[in-house]
Order: C-alpha cells, then structure tokens, then sequence
C-alpha cells in the first residue's frame, strides 16, 4: 500500500448535501477498489490566487478539502478520469507521500499540519 | 579562523532555537502524571500553531533577499598580492597595514535541513513557500536562499507544484 493524498479544489456555494455527496463518492471510490481512507480534513474557501476557467465557467473562490489514503496505484487512475469530469471540482491532484508512514508523520508534526 | 566560529555559531543558535517535538512525549511521561482534559486539545492546537509560527520567523529571518553583497569579496580582491592588470586601486590600498588575507564569506546554512523539513510535503503550505519566492512571485536563487541544491530542487518543485494547484500565485507573493 502506498500513502497517497488528494487535494481537491472544488466549487464553492454547494449546496451542503452536493458537497457531502461529491467527498463520499470519492472516497467509495477508493474504498469500492480496496483502499483505506485515512482522513478528511476540509481546508475552507479560499479565494483562489489566480482565476480558473473550468467547465466552461471562471471561478474566483475554490473550496480546498483533502483527503490521505492507502491505495494501489490504480486506483489513482480511477479517481483522475472521474474527478476530471465531475462539474463540482475544478483542481484535484493525487500526489504520492511515500510507502514509509514513519517518514511522513515526522515531517508533518514540524508544521502543524495534521496527518 | 573567524570565518568558522561565525559559521558554527550561526548554526548552533539556529538548533537552539527550535524546541525538539518528540522529546517532550517519553520525557515527561517518567517525571509526571498529567491528567488529560478535553480544553487540553484547544491549547495544543493553539501551540502547534505557535510552534508554526517560530519556525517560519526563523526561516524568514535567515533569507537574504537581495544577491549577496560582493563587499568582502572585493576587500579580498583589493588585498596586498591580489592585483591583476586592469584592476583599479586606491592609494590607501598599497599601505602595509592591511591584512594579506580576509575571511571569505560564511557560509549559508539550510534552514530546512536544521528544522528538518521537506518542502516537497510542505506544497500545501503557501506561507512556508512564500518565503523562497520574491514579491513577484518569482523562485529566488540558491544565493539568496541559502538552501543546499538538494533542497533547493525540492523548494522549486514545491513551489510549481503550488502553483499549478491554484495555492500559490505565479506573480506575486500573497501570503
């Protein structure tokens, strides 16, 4: 298993239930394939540094959220070719954290940011 | 030779600065008994971010923005037995006084090798990133960071990283 994580900047002013759906639906996806959510941390709205033309539409405010997994590495294929094209989400990268967790928690306790 | 000491002490005080995470947790643990209570979590949030804090203002404080200053190097230049032709000197500069030799430059540390970060992780941290980049948003030099080339590559791919994700502005510094 390799520890993996998704940032995603989807569109604000969704309705609560939209957001919940879009999270849950990326999650079963990891899930659904054999992989383990490990945590879910929103990150706010945020007004975005630079305007995003995205689904035909400009958007200047972006709601971050983030997801840590375990995965295979196709799972993360699954999850590009569906974010790409669900029209909640403008940004989304899976980047890989590594295949040690020792290596990973350490790092992250400096700054504050949680595991 | 000077040079040295400045370039321990400088490193030295760096490591001093920052307050060892781990230890406090098997330390403590043998010296006292310490009830846990649910306002407890609200105070460590609170000094973690303080915590964040610190290290960022130590990491500010270390980067020298513009290129470094060519000051030392040119007294070495002008120094007793350093002249080539075509150099222009003073008067003052052919007194015996002066020393033959001057201390070279010190030496850069690497902040984040100290505090032991890697700013690949860090891509999400817009004000950690924001301090290796100029206010125009531009990647600032290895002179200017002081970082190892290791580091520097990481600080870079971070930093691009960043701004492809829409956390970092590629023309200015917002954070």
């Amino acid at each position: 298993m390799v520890f993996y994580e998704l940032f995603c900047i989807s569109r604000t002013r969704l309705v609560e239930a939209n957001l919940k759906d879009l999270v849950k639906q990326t999650s079963m996806i990891v899930m659904n394939k054999g992989g383990v959510v490990r945590n879910l941390k929103p990150l706010g709205e945020k007004q975005l540094p630079y305007r995003i033309r995205k689904h035909q539409e400009y958007h200047v405010q972006g709601y971050q959220w983030l997801m840590q997994f375990d995965a295979n590495p196709t799972v993360v294929n699954e999850l590009n070719k569906r974010l790409k094209v669900d029209p909640r989400v403008l940004r989304h990268a899976v980047i890989r954290l590594g295949s040690k967790l020792e290596n990973i928690v350490a790092s992250a306790e400096k700054t504050g940011t949680r595991v | 030779m000077l040079a040295s000491v400045y370039r321990n002490t400088a490193a030295k005080s760096l490591k001093s600065l920052v307050p060892k995470v781990g230890a406090t947790s098997t330390a403590s643990s043998h010296n006292l008994v310490t009830r846990r209570f649910k306002s407890d979590d609200a105070g460590e949030q609170e000094e973690s971010r303080h915590h964040a804090d610190s290290l960022l203002n130590i990491i500010a404080n270390s980067i020298n923005s513009q290129t470094s200053g060519s000051v030392a190097n040119e007294q070495f230049r002008m120094a007793r037995g350093n002249f080539h032709r075509g150099d222009i000197y003073k008067p003052s500069d052919l007194n015996d006084s002066k020393p033959t030799t001057y201390a070279p430059p010190p030496k850069p540390v690497d902040q984040l090798k100290i505090l032991k970060l890697n700013p690949i992780v860090e891509y999400k941290n817009a004000t950690l990133l924001s301090h290796y980049i100029t206010p125009l948003g531009r990647l600032m030099s290895r002179e200017q960071t002081g970082l190892s080339a290791k580091n520097q590559r990481r600080v870079t791919k971070a930093v691009r990283r960043a701004r492809a994700m829409c956390i970092i502005s590629p023309t200015a510094k917002l954070h």
